[in-house]
């Protein structure tokens, strides 16, 4: 048959492939995004076709040796493989490796006249479509666990080590005469009898004795799996590289949607700063599940997330913590506690994230936390609350509907905003509270109306669930400290839920209420933090007002001063 | 060829004062001469030439040197060197330009013979280049001409 041009357009014979762009993966292209090219077109014959083709040479990235393409397109789309690497297109695995894991089984024709009408057919194909489609054995494969399992054998980012230079063969036999100025690498060849060494392109191209792809589909085989702990309490799970803090980080939002997929959470708090997050999961199954199908698996924005069991130690150290929180009682020699008194209705969750209250099985002191860290200048408060405590029954959270934000407010470290106990402000004329509440928009969300009183003024604002979720996650930026009620997904339009998320809410307006306006005393300002005035809808001029009330107004003048300053700054 | 050759070709007596320049010029045939008789074994196709050029280069920058330099030679004389293509006058051309003061050889400016239409790699600044990285330019074997 002859090889020439002229034959281009006969029928029944070898086409001369003419292209524009190579089919490339992106290691292949090298980290530059600027890129010259040379074309060479019908440079040299198909290393497996032996039909030419257009040639591209290029250097991919700075170091690099230039490379240039060795299959032609043809032979590429069959394969789905780069043009010079010969590695899959999509996850930059051998195509032995591919083939393994979707259990294709492609005998396609290997030489001579079988392979030119192969070819030939395949070429039609593409003719009719428009090129994106994937033709061959690949195009039949729809099993997803295979493609997830390729996932997991695929590198995350591209692998430019494989773009450097070849050894110097020189070098090799030491005598490189060109020193400093050999483009080639400098350095201690691989071993000859290493198999990884004995490759051939077109092994690699149909996929058999491909050294390379055997190391991988052995790697896979002892691949770790993760084991779920013994302790069948355990429902949360760790999720880590999530990246540095900022914004490229995987949000809260990002891990919530991927990971409801599993089951309830109950739970998801992110650490920012360490770059994880532990999710909490309403049942084990949900757990077991979620750990199963997301290791090694869960990428999110190109990420692969590390999970890993949440660890039972924490449930110690909770314990400890609790336990240590009832003073001794004076003249009374100490006893050992019982056992239910110290436990704690979830002391195996490791980031002491609030929960709603449980329903009282047992009066445990189980809220009784006294912050770590308490502003200095509440230090000689007469009323603060662990001087008095002696028995959980003096507790005077314990049966009252306050411990939650008690809890929270402790993370804080603002003792002094437990609402009845402590602050004698929370009155008539300086509260918060949630009226009621309504579905909207064909049952989407629920809206709740908050009348605030300062002083004189009151006013009511309309606010749904995320807009004081999205609040909290600006105003707590460490989620410790947030004392939000958590979010729910499923039923969370039940009027029985309503309702108790409206006391919940009313409780964290009337605590964010009197927690601004402590700072707002301590920073000695004059205006509140703008978001929590806009969430509040603060009118101006109490801003100030709360101000006063707070601190009952000790030098009337000056206030007086400052507010007709405020005013005027207002205005 | 021999400097005796090169005379007889212009068929014109040497001016005054080729008489002290001569030896050097002597000296410049002989090793041009070695350069040309030197086996290629063990070198690499692009090495083979640098030699010619780095002597052809050396030649034309002693009597560029001389005349336009140290004035040190007559107008005549220059001229009659540049007919006896003893000096290469388009590369003195070049030397003459701001920013071609050193240049090694006239392929190296050729951008018709690159393959993105650029000068040779010698030809960027040092200070644009890797610090590291130590370059041989494939045409004269130059390590850098320009800054």
């Amino acid at each position: 048959m002859s090889l020439s041009k002229s034959s281009y357009t006969q029928y029944n014979r070898k086409n001369w492939e003419d292209s524009d762009f190579p089919i490339l993966c992106e290691t292949c292209l090298g980290n530059n995004p600027y890129l010259r090219m040379m074309k060479d077109k019908h440079g040299r014959e198909c290393k497996i076709c032996e039909r030419p083709f257009t040639t591209f040479r290029w250097q991919p990235g700075k170091g690099a040796r230039y490379k240039n393409t060795e299959l032609c397109q043809t032979c590429a789309k069959v394969k789905n493989v780069c043009q010079t690497c010969m590695f899959d297109l999509e996850y930059g695995l051998p195509v032995q490796v591919r083939d393994h894991e979707l259990q294709i089984a492609d005998n396609i024709p290997k030489q001579g006249a079988n392979r030119d009408f192969f070819l030939q057919n395949v070429e039609r194909t593409l003719a009719q479509g428009d090129g994106t489609q994937p033709i061959a054995a690949i195009a039949e494969n729809v099993d997803q666990a295979a493609h997830d399992r390729l996932k997991r054998l695929a590198r995350s980012a591209p692998y430019y080590k494989r773009n450097a230079p070849h050894i110097c063969s020189f070098f090799v036999k030491g005598e490189c005469k060109r020193g400093e100025e050999c483009p080639y690498r400098h350095e201690k060849p691989t071993d000859p009898d290493d198999p990884l060494s004995r490759q051939n392109i077109k092994d690699r191209y149909y996929g058999t004795n491909d050294p390379v792809a055997e190391k991988i589909i052995n790697r896979a085989a002892a691949q770790p799996t993760l084991d779920p702990p013994a302790d069948n309490t355990i429902t949360t799970l760790y999720v880590g590289n999530l990246g540095l803090a900022g914004p490229s980080q995987v949000t809260q939002k990002e891990l919530n949607d991927y990971f409801y997929q599993f089951g309830d959470v109950r739970s998801l708090r992110v650490l920012e700063q360490k770059g994880c997050a532990f999710i909490e999961y309403t049942t084990r199954e949900a757990a077991e599940r979620a750990a199963e199908r997301s290791f090694n698996k869960a990428f999110i924005n190109g990420r692969r997330l590390t999970i890993r069991w949440g660890q039972p130690q924490a449930q110690k150290s909770a314990e400890n913590a609790e336990r240590a929180m009832i003073n001794p009682v004076p003249s009374v020699p100490t006893l050992p506690l019982p056992d239910g008194m110290a436990s704690t209705s979830r002391g195996r969750d490791i980031g002491g994230v609030p929960l709603p209250p449980m329903p009282p099985i047992f009066g445990g002191p189980r809220k009784l936390v006294v912050p770590n860290v308490r502003p200095p200048t509440l230090a000689g408060e007469p009323g603060s609350s662990k001087s008095g405590v002696y028995y959980p029954s003096q507790d005077p959270t314990r049966l009252g509907a306050k411990g939650d934000i008690w809890t929270v407010l402790n993370c804080g470290a603002m003792a002094m905003l437990n609402i009845e106990a402590i602050s004698p402000q929370m009155d008539a004329n300086f509260n918060a509270k949630v009226l009621n509440y309504k579905i909207v928009d064909d049952g989407k969300y629920a809206l709740y109306r908050i009348q605030i009183t300062v002083d004189t003024y009151t006013w009511t604002v309309e606010r749904r669930y995320s807009d004081f979720d999205a609040f909290d996650s600006v105003r707590f930026s460490d989620r410790k400290k947030s004392f939000l009620p958590p979010k729910k997904r499923l039923g969370n339009l039940d009027n029985e839920f309503l309702e108790e998320r409206r006391l919940e809410l009313e409780k964290y307006a009337r605590a964010l209420l009197e927690l601004e306006v402590w700072y707002q005393k301590q920073r000695k300002t004059q205006l509140l933090a703008p978001h929590f005035s806009q969430i509040l809808r603060f009118p101006p001029i109490c801003q100030f007002i709360s101000f006063q009330v707070f601190i009952k107004i000790e030098k009337r003048e000056n206030c007086e001063n400052n507010n007709e300053e405020a005013v005027a700054k207002d205005s | 060829m021999s400097l005796a050759t090169k005379l007889r070709r212009v068929r014109k007596n040497p001016p005054e004062g080729w008489a002290t320049i001569e030896p050097t010029l002597e000296q410049f045939e002989a090793k041009m001469r070695e350069a040309e008789t030197e086996p290629h074994e063990g070198k690499r196709k692009t090495e083979i030439n640098w030699p010619i050029f780095r002597i052809h280069h050396q030649r034309s920058r002693y009597l560029y040197n001389l005349y336009y330099k140290e004035e040190a030679i007559s107008r005549e004389l220059y001229e009659f060197c540049l007919q006896a293509k003893l000096a290469d006058a388009n590369l003195i051309a070049k030397w003459k330009k701001q920013g071609y003061e050193n240049l090694c050889c006239l392929r190296c400016i050729q951008s018709r013979d690159s393959n993105f239409g650029t000068n040779c790699i010698c030809r960027v600044p040092k200070s644009k280049l890797d610090a590291a990285k130590v370059i041989e330019c494939v045409h004269c074997g130059c390590r850098g001409c320009s800054g």
